[in-house]
C-alpha cells in the first residue's frame, strides 16, 4: 500500500490493512494513520453530538423567548383594553359628578322635570360606579386564580332561580337593545354549586350573547339531565371563526377585532375556571354570522 | 351630534349639550350616523368615540372625509384609547379629548365650535 493511496482516499486503513501489510515500517506508519483516524472520527462525532446539543438548547431558549414575548404582548394588550374599560366609565362619572355639582343650567334644577332629570343622572353614576367596581372584581379574580387562591362556596341552590336572578339585572339592556330573550325552563334544577360564582358565569354568557348577538333573539334554557344540570345560551348574532374558538376561553382573548372590542377578554376564561372548579364543563358551538350556543354542564 | 356606542356616555353627553342650549343628535355607531348626515343633518361639530362596533370612528371619518360636502364638518374625537393611528392618518388634523375628559373642558371646546363662522 502507498501512501499517495490513502492520501488520494482511494484505500480505507483498517486493522487487516496493517496486519496484511509486509513492510513493518509501513505498517507502523499505518498503525498511526489507523490511531489518528479513530481519534478524528470520535473528536468529529463528539463535536457533532456537542453542536447537536447546543442546537437544542438554542431551540428551546428561542421557544423559551418566543413564549416570553407573547406573554409580554399579552400582558400589554391586557393594560390597554383594562385603561380602555375604566376610562370609559371613568368618562360618564366624571362629567356628571361636575354637572350635578356646578348647576351650569339652572333650569335644569327648578323645572319641574329637573328633579326627574337628575335622579336618571344620579342612576347613571350609580351605574358607571357598578361598572369600574366590575371590572376591578374581575382583574381581583384573576389574580386570585392565578394565584391558586380562588375558593368556592357551594350551597343548596335552584338553577332556574339564578338564571332568572340574572336575567332580571338584564332588563334594562335588553329593553334598550331591543332583544328579544326566552327562557324555557319547565322544571326545577337543584344542586349544590356557588351560587354567586355561578351567577357569575351566567352573567358572562348573557352579556357575550347580547353584545355579539347582533340584536337578533337570544334563547336560554335550564334542564336536568341524568347526572348533571345544564344551561344553554344561544345567540344568532356574529358568531366566532372555527380556529378562533379554542382561544375564546384563554385569559385576554378576545377574537373580535380591538377596534370594535368591550370587556376585558378575561370573562370567558374565569367563566371556564369557575366551572371546572365546580366539576362541570363549558363549551362552544358556533358558526360564523349564524351564533354561538354556549353549553354549561354542572355535576348533580 | 354626538356618536358613541356607550348609553351611559351618550346619553350623558347629550343632557348636557341640550342643558346648554344645544340641539344634539346622537347615535351609538358610525354607520347610522354617517346615513343621518347624508340624510341632511348638519351638526356644527361631531363628537366622535372611535371604537365603536359595527362602523368605528376610523371608518366614519374616513367616509366622512370622501364626501366633499361633509368632510367640511369638524369633528372632536372622544376616545379613551391610547393610540389614535390606524395608520390611514385621516385623524391628523382632528381634535382630540382623551377619556374621561372635564366638563370644564368639553364645554369650552363646543363653545368654540359652535361659534365657529
Amino acid at each position: 500500500m502507498h501512501l499517495a493511496e490513502i492520501g488520494a482516499g482511494r484505500c480505507t486503513i483498517t486493522d487487516d490493512t496493517v496486519v496484511s501489510e509486509r513492510d513493518p515500517e509501513m505498517s507502523q506508519v499505518l498503525l498511526g494513520l489507523l490511531v489518528l483516524y479513530e481519534d478524528l472520527s470520535y473528536a468529529s462525532q463528539q463535536r457533532a453530538d456537542a453542536e447537536a446539543a447546543l442546537r437544542l438548547v438554542a431551540e428551546e431558549r428561542a421557544r423559551l423567548l418566543e413564549d416570553r414575548r407573547q406573554a409580554v404582548t399579552a400582558r400589554d394588550q391586557f393594560l390597554a383594553v383594562a385603561a380602555h374599560e375604566l376610562r370609559t366609565p371613568l368618562a360618564t362619572l366624571a362629567l356628571l359628578v361636575d354637572y350635578l355639582i356646578v348647576p351650569m343650567a339652572p333650569h335644569s334644577k327648578t323645572e319641574p322635570g329637573g328633579v326627574v332629570v337628575q335622579m336618571r343622572q344620579l342612576a347613571m353614576v350609580k351605574r358607571q360606579v357598578d361598572r369600574l367596581t366590575a371590572l376591578v372584581v374581575e382583574m381581583l379574580d384573576v389574580s386570585r386564580i392565578t394565584r391558586g387562591s380562588f375558593q368556592l362556596n357551594p350551597a343548596p341552590v335552584d338553577l332556574r332561580d339564578v338564571v332568572r336572578e340574572v336575567l332580571d339585572r338584564f332588563d334594562l339592556e335588553i329593553q334598550r337593545s331591543h332583544v328579544r330573550v326566552t327562557v324555557n325552563a319547565p322544571d326545577p334544577a337543584p344542586g349544590i354549586w356557588d351560587a354567586a360564582r355561578i351567577d357569575q358565569v351566567i352573567t358572562n354568557l348573557i352579556s357575550n350573547a347580547l353584545k355579539y348577538g347582533a340584536g337578533r333573539p337570544i334563547e336560554v334554557s335550564v334542564r336536568v339531565e341524568a347526572s348533571q344540570a345544564v344551561v344553554v345560551v344561544r345567540d344568532h348574532g356574529i358568531g366566532i371563526p372555527e380556529d378562533e374558538q379554542s382561544k375564546i376561553f384563554g385569559p385576554f382573548a378576545r377574537v373580535v377585532a380591538a377596534k370594535h372590542h368591550v370587556g376585558l377578554g378575561l370573562g370567558l376564561w374565569i367563566a371556564q375556571q369557575i366551572v371546572q372548579a365546580s366539576g362541570g364543563r363549558i363549551k362552544v358551538d358556533s358558526r360564523p354570522e349564524q351564533g354561538s350556543t354556549f353549553t354549561v354542564e354542572l355535576p348533580l | 351630534m354626538i356618536v358613541d356606542d356607550d348609553d351611559d356616555l351618550r346619553d350623558a353627553l347629550a343632557d348636557i349639550m341640550n342643558a346648554q342650549g344645544y340641539e344634539v343628535a346622537a347615535f351609538a355607531d358610525g354607520r347610522a350616523a354617517l346615513a343621518a348626515l347624508e340624510g341632511g343633518v348638519t351638526p356644527f361639530l361631531i363628537l366622535l368615540d372611535l371604537m365603536m362596533p359595527g362602523m368605528s370612528g376610523w371608518e366614519f371619518r374616513a367616509a366622512q372625509l370622501e364626501n366633499p360636502t361633509l368632510a367640511l364638518i369638524p369633528v372632536v374625537v372622544v376616545t379613551a384609547a391610547g393610540n389614535l393611528s390606524d395608520g390611514a392618518g385621516t385623524l391628523s388634523s382632528v381634535e382630540v379629548l382623551y377619556k374621561p375628559f372635564a366638563l370644564d373642558i368639553l364645554l369650552p371646546t363646543v363653545a368654540r365650535y359652535a361659534s365657529a363662522p
